[in-house]
């Protein structure tokens, strides 16, 4: 298998198995909207020529089947049934899990699954619903010969066995002497090269007196695929033309037969995926790029930019040299390199941003899933997919989030008769939102629902030890909410199998404490939840103000100091054992940094201090000396660190070579 | 018949499976990290990407090191998407030796798994360390 070919087959599906999602999603809210089951035809067809282009049997099957029942549905007067759209649904969960397949193992086998379950329901509602029975070759657009052999005992034992079916269709010039003779020798030849499952006419037919022009018939030979039938058939004279198509089942390894086609198998390849290309470029249902892209490897790129940032410091290093000397050359030409250097990271580290529509895109169809599995009705919104955010962090938002999704659904709305008791709409809302705050994106998760139960919280947590009755009685609301993000933490009365335990919020708040950003949640009882995602735009420059802590040197994020300044003991005011500062026309604690930290040695005078704001609290924290203020590069701790210690949030490598451990001093403001 | 790298920390000579073994560095400036579990000494930068140091003399159970000679390396063990770089005093040869010649002999002192036992190699007897205990081990 050609890998660039690969690469390119599993965007393109992705991608079409995303406009085939929203498609559904759409027919399923407005049945009568007949543009949408075309553009969904589409997308069934083009995945099914680059499948079988590829190779991927199953594949191809199962969006050929997708294809008749859309095409039913495209060409009759009925808008479609729940049944339909069920099974249509049904069958692209298992195409998707296949291109996932596919993406990870080179193989579709991994997704296959419920593959025969979804072919099920598709010939189901197919058959049920639909006088016209309609076949289509793969790969081809043309007169669809209908089905006349569906119902055939042989064929259907056929079918189940798994082996590889083809129907074909001759065709008798007309001027073939005796034809009736001809029709039945072709036949009996192809049923000696194979076998015959069944016939239209069949030879008792013929005898009798039917029309042997054009004769039809279902014929297998094993695993063989159909090469010595169609050998047989170009031999004779009397055939005027012949098509074989295959019939359903998979066959085992063998690619479908294209009517006389001399084109190389790479060609195929190459030719159904610039189809794809062009109808997917055509289809203005999802622009494919504003302006060129290119596919980038991403571990090249990842070196690239670590490249980029020892530049950087060696950029810092020069600086600080150039200062030294008496050359103005020499400091006009590093000024000129430090401003290249500064652009030249700017443009690797946006390299790496991908919108979060790439996270968001597979939530739609989740939650329809989750929705109906449940017994509720959701509506999803989603706004600001546009925004962009860091690979990395991408990455790692998918499952938080899809947990809070889970969570949302599955404890957070309610029944629809529930709702309707309550004097809810009976639809339930969920928002999906992201946006860019500073150099911080959220991303929200917000739900119309029951929200945060104060009391059943309270009681979970007094159950479980954390928190006694007198404390829980005047708990305020912020620290309720904290509760839920313990571990082991669940309010769920039976543990369903949608959110599992409520291993979530504590797990979550950790996966994105790893990545640098953090979760926050605010909730009305009755009216709703809210989740707020908190990220770093890049993870990587951030402002920092540099410190000395004893003969440490800390780096500390500017996004939530308030305030910097020289610290005088005079200054310093005591009461009841604890010691304040003055801070606009107020007083804020003042905290020693060193024993927070555990700096080891005998530590210096405490000159200067910084003030952190967390949410509506100040404080200010004693450090020896301030450095100054710089842009660093900040990295995670690393995969080692299951959780980064408290107050930590990562680290960097100053301009020096040294590495300076990033604070978030938050969790010790008081 | 596995291979390991041989080196000596703490007096004594060791060895470690080669394919645990991403490189060998010179040794740099740790930089202290507060907060970590008692195996994590720091952090240390290499290439431009950070990487925590461990403290392997106690994960083997022996008396704290002094100052690094000028043969001091330092070994950075990967396994999966860990990796997690050790001080050792200096690095030797690499060997094969028989699996089934091993000796199931640890110290009490060390931490529990990080020594999956000991073997005779070029006629003393090394012991084995087990990468993945030493990346996966964490103090709560």
């Amino acid at each position: 298998m050609d890998a660039q070919y690969l690469q390119v087959f599993i965007d393109e599906s992705t991608l079409h198995v995303e406009q085939m999602s929203d498609g559904l999603l759409q027919l399923e809210r407005h049945p009568e909207d007949q543009n949408v089951i075309s553009t969904i035809f589409r997308s069934a067809h083009t995945l099914k020529g680059m499948s079988a282009a590829m190779g991927f049997q199953r594949m191809a099957t199962l969006t050929h089947q997708m294809e008749q029942l859309l095409a039913v549905l495209r060409d009759g007067e009925m808008p479609p049934t729940a049944g339909q759209l069920d099974a249509l649904f049904a069958a692209l969960r298992v195409l998707d899990a296949m291109v996932q397949s596919v993406a990870h193992s080179g193989d579709e086998v991994h997704g296959a699954a419920g593959m025969a379950a979804a072919e099920a329901a598709l010939a189901r509602v197919n058959g049920a619903e639909s006088p016209v029975q309609r076949s289509a070759s793969v790969g081809e657009m043309g007169e669809q010969p209908s089905e006349w052999f569906r119902d055939d005992e042989a064929v259907q034992r056929g079918l189940e066995r798994g082996t590889a079916l083809w129907h074909v269709v001759v065709q008798l010039g007309p001027a073939t002497s005796l034809p009736a003779v001809r029709a039945m020798v072709i036949l009996r030849d192809c049923a000696e090269r194979g076998e015959l499952l069944a016939a239209r006419p069949d030879a008792a037919a013929l005898q009798a007196g039917a029309d042997p022009y054009r004769i039809e018939f279902v014929w297998t030979a094993g695993d063989r695929g159909p090469a010595d039938l169609e050998a047989v058939l170009k031999a004779s004279p009397e055939v005027a033309s012949f098509e074989v198509r295959p019939v359903l089942a998979a066959p085992r390894g063998a690619a479908p037969a294209e009517a006389a086609s001399a084109a190389t198998e790479r060609d195929e390849k190459a030719a159904a995926l610039s189809r794809a290309a062009t109808e997917t470029a055509d289809d203005n249902h999802r622009p494919m790029a504003v302006g060129r892209t290119l596919r980038v490897n991403v571990e090249r790129l990842d070196q690239l930019i670590n490249r980029t940032s020892e530049l950087v410091m060696d950029k810092t290093r020069l600086e600080q040299l150039a200062a030294s000397r008496e050359d103005r050359a020499l400091r006009e030409t590093v000024q000129h390199l430090a401003r290249v250097v500064s652009d030249l990271q700017e443009v690797a580290l946006r390299l790496r941003m991908v919108p979060l529509q790439t996270v968001f895109g597979r939530f739609p169809r989740t939650v329809r899933d989750l929705a109906r599995a449940l017994g509720k009705r959701v509506e999803l919104t989603v706004e600001g997919g546009e925004t962009e955010l860091d690979r990395t962090l991408i990455d790692e938002l998918g499952d938080p989030l899809l947990h809070l999704v889970r969570n949302a659904i599955d404890h957070g709305l309610e029944h629809p008769t529930d709702r309707l008791a309550k004097g809810k709409p009976e639809v339930g809302r969920l928002w999906l939102r992201a946006y860019a705050a500073g150099d911080r994106v959220r991303v929200e998760l917000e739900d119309d629902g029951r929200g945060i139960q104060r009391e059943a919280v309270l009681r979970k947590a007094v159950a479980n030890g954390w928190v006694s009755p007198t404390e829980a009685a005047v708990m305020a609301e912020d620290q309720v909410h904290a509760l839920l993000f313990r571990p082991g933490f669940s309010t769920a009365e039976q543990v369903t199998e949608i959110s599992g335990r409520g291993v979530g919020l504590d797990a979550v708040q950790a996966q994105m404490a790893h990545i640098g950003g953090h979760v926050r949640v605010f909730s009305k009882p009755g009216a709703g939840t809210r989740f707020v995602i908190d990220l770093p735009l890049t993870v990587s420059i951030v402002r920092a103000i540099l410190v000395e802590v004893g003969s440490e040197v800390y780096a500390i994020p500017l996004g939530h100091v308030v305030h910097l300044d020289r610290l005088a003991e005079e200054e310093v005011q005591v009461a009841h054992g604890v010691r304040r500062v003055r801070f606009d026309d107020g007083w804020i604690p003042l905290l020693d940094l060193a024993p927070l930290l555990d700096v080891p040695g005998p530590i210096q005078r405490r000159r200067a201090m910084v003030a952190v704001r967390a949410g509506e609290r100040i404080a200010a924290f004693a450090v020896t000396r301030l450095i100054g203020q710089q842009d660093v590069v900040q990295k995670p701790l690393g995969a080692y660190f299951r959780r980064p210690p408290a107050g930590v949030a990562g680290a960097t490598i100053l301009g020096d070579g040294r590495v300076a451990v990033m604070l978030d001093l938050r969790p010790w403001v008081p | 018949m596995p291979t390991c790298v041989l080196f000596d920390v703490g007096g004594q000579t060791y060895g470690v499976a080669i394919e645990a073994v991403q490189s060998i560095e010179r040794m740099t400036r740790v930089t202290r990290v507060p907060g970590v579990p008692r195996a994590v000494l720091g952090l240390i930068p290499l290439r431009g990407e950070l990487l925590p140091i461990l403290d392997l003399p106690w994960l083997l159970g022996l008396p704290a090191e002094g100052v690094p000679g000028p043969e001091a390396r330092v070994l950075v063990l990967a396994s999966g998407e860990v990796s997690a770089a050790v001080a050792v005093d200096k690095t030797r040869h690499v060997v094969s030796y028989d699996e089934r010649a091993v000796v199931p002999d640890t110290p009490a002192s060390a931490v529990p798994g990080v020594l999956s036992g000991v073997v005779q190699v070029d006629g003393r007897w090394v012991g084995l360390v087990h990468a993945e205990a030493v990346l996966a081990w964490h103090a709560s």
